[in-house]
């Protein structure tokens, strides 16, 4: 065709079209395009209502479970350690150990990094202490001489101590020193110690296990959901392909509404776990008259809601689109 | 610069089959060409490795300068935004309103609502389905759809316009409609490369006629004008 017959070009349309391709979009089309992407993810959660509500019901679940076993497992962790933490172990030592060996032995065990006390007791000192042990009554009604009493050392773990009491650690450490004539076991006996505290570490291993198992499971939820989305939206991703639009524009909002999904789930889930965790700190007081008080992490509830169900939701959304956007 | 230049490209498929066979040719901006032939020629293979749907086997395709064998992946779709690309089959948006289906393409450009609202009113209007902008596109016929998919392209103001057998399911009539459509986007500066079988069509609308068979170019049939302005 002549050019010269060209008819005159529309003022209005794009000029040199070699060069769009390498313009940069400005500032202000980022933000109109983020508005449109923000409504398209929204629009995304109407596309399988039925299962966008079951993975956010799942999640809900998850979360839920997860609060609970968290409020109840640190409540035991804190009860047994400061059970732990009150023991004391009475190191009897053999007549003859001398002021010098008693101070190396102080040095030996404190060193230990659970045991936050070691005093030394004169044979008096002791025999004080196991009268004050006994009722009032008795401990006047016999003679001193009667009432045992030996030079010892006494060792305590503090509640300043982070390290979860090693009893059996300590004591067998005691028995084995030359100087040392008997190891008294602390009250509830180093046995149920060392068992509790070992109970406590399984424990919280297996609430960590399940609380990733939980949340692999909600994430299958959330991949689920978008690859559904996907599948329903596969035509209109080919079209949008095809007239220009970018993997980023047709991935947003599938990680836009990974994010609502995940975000819903955690917030509903973590709401209603603090609300049981309430009603059994009301129940534990007013019924059984048990002056433990859950917590219920209630400051922490919104971001942490927010944090965990975006970086769930990211997470599904990068798998989900990874393998299968079209 | 020729909008479109193509030089020996062959499209051959894994399982052996030569779509497309050395072609090569030019065209110019503004210009409104046909490709032509039988079922099997290559007319869809052609428009899908000028839309990098696919790539050529050998050969060179360049689009406004830019050679497509060298185009990143990311690039791709800042080169299809300024190709207007309609199908036989429409590919509409199903549960989307026409305004939507003419809006989809403005979005990804980043345009504002009000830009959005002006183009789009614009060219339903232009097209003649301005009143059906709240309908979903199953509710409008085979012609109405068709102009529809027209519109999307349009809005975007495309410097080039690929329409694979665009006419392919309408009666004469809409098929005229449609060709005098593309004309007066021609006339607008657009570069229109419109794949048909259909010699009526071709014969009562000429253009310059690109003619395909098993993948050969076997003519490149120009008006009398533009022969002698060859010369």
């Amino acid at each position: 065709m002549n050019e010269q017959e060209q008819p005159a070009r529309d003022p209005d349309r794009p000029e040199a079209p070699a060069s769009q391709p390498a313009s940069p979009p400005s500032g202000l089309a980022i933000v109109r395009r983020a508005i449109h992407l923000l409504s398209e993810g929204v629009r995304g959660l109407l596309i399988s209502p039925g299962q966008v509500l079951a993975c956010v019901a799942s999640l809900a679940v998850a979360t839920c479970l997860v609060t609970l076993f968290g409020s109840f497992g640190s409540t035991a962790v804190d009860m047994l350690e400061r059970a732990g933490h009150r023991t004391r172990v009475i190191i009897y030592l053999k007549e003859r150990v001398s002021s010098e060996q008693v101070s190396e032995l102080l040095k030996e065990i404190g060193k230990r990094p659970d045991v936050e006390f070691a005093n030394y007791l004169s044979a008096e000192e002791d025999r004080a202490r196991n009268a004050a042990l006994l009722p009032p009554d008795l401990a006047s009604s016999l003679p001193p001489a009667t009432i045992p009493g030996q030079h010892c050392i006494e060792a305590g773990f503090g509640d300043s101590t982070e390290r979860i009491p090693d009893v059996v650690g300590l004591t067998s450490f005691l028995r084995d020193l030359e100087e040392v004539e008997v190891v008294a076991e602390p009250p509830v006996g180093a046995a149920r110690i060392r068992a509790a505290s070992a109970a406590v570490r399984f424990g919280r291993l297996a609430l960590s296990v399940l609380a990733a198992l939980l949340v692999v499971s909600t994430l299958f939820f959330v991949v689920g959901t978008l690859t559904r989305t996907m599948e329903r939206r596969r035509e209109e991703m080919s079209i949008l392909r095809l007239i220009g639009a970018t993997d980023a524009f047709l991935k947003t909002p599938l990680y836009i509404q990974g994010i609502l999904q995940g975000a819903a789930g955690v917030l509903i889930g973590a709401s209603l776990g603090r609300f049981a965790i309430s009603a059994a700190n009301t129940w534990l007081a007013t019924e059984l008259a048990v002056a433990i008080s859950l917590p219920t992490g209630e400051d922490m509830l919104v971001p942490f809601s927010l944090l965990a169900g975006a970086v769930i939701g990211t997470l599904g959304a990068f798998i989900a689109t990874s393998r299968r956007l079209p | 610069m020729p909008t479109v230049r193509l030089d020996a490209v062959v499209k051959r498929y894994p399982n052996g089959t030569e779509a497309l066979n050395g072609l090569s040719f030019e065209v110019g901006p503004g210009e409104f060409v046909y490709l032509s032939g039988p079922s099997g020629a290559g007319k869809t293979t052609l428009i899908k490795l000028l839309l990098r749907m696919e790539t050529a086997s050998d050969g060179d395709i360049l689009v406004f300068g830019k050679n497509l064998r060298a185009l990143r992946k990311s690039s791709i779709p800042y080169l299809r935004r300024n190709v207007g690309v309609i199908f036989q089959d429409f590919r509409l948006l199903h549960d989307r309103t026409v305004y939507d289906n003419v809006a989809v393409g403005l979005y990804i450009l980043g345009l504002s609502r009000r830009e959005v609202r002006q183009r789009v009113e614009g060219v339903l209007y232009d097209l003649g389905i301005d009143r059906y902008a709240g309908a979903y596109p199953p509710m409008l016929s085979g012609g109405e759809q068709q102009r529809v998919a027209v519109g999307r392209a349009l809005a975007m103001q495309p410097a080039l316009i690929l329409a694979d057998e665009p006419t392919g399911n309408l009666d004469w009539e809409l098929s005229s409609d449609i060709v005098r459509l593309f004309e007066s986007l021609n006339e607008r500066g657009a570069t229109v490369l419109m794949a048909t079988h259909d010699r009526f069509l071709i014969e009562a609308y000429p253009k310059r006629t690109l003619l395909l068979n098993k993948g050969f170019l076997i003519e490149d049939q120009r008006l009398p004008g533009e022969e002698i302005e060859d010369q």
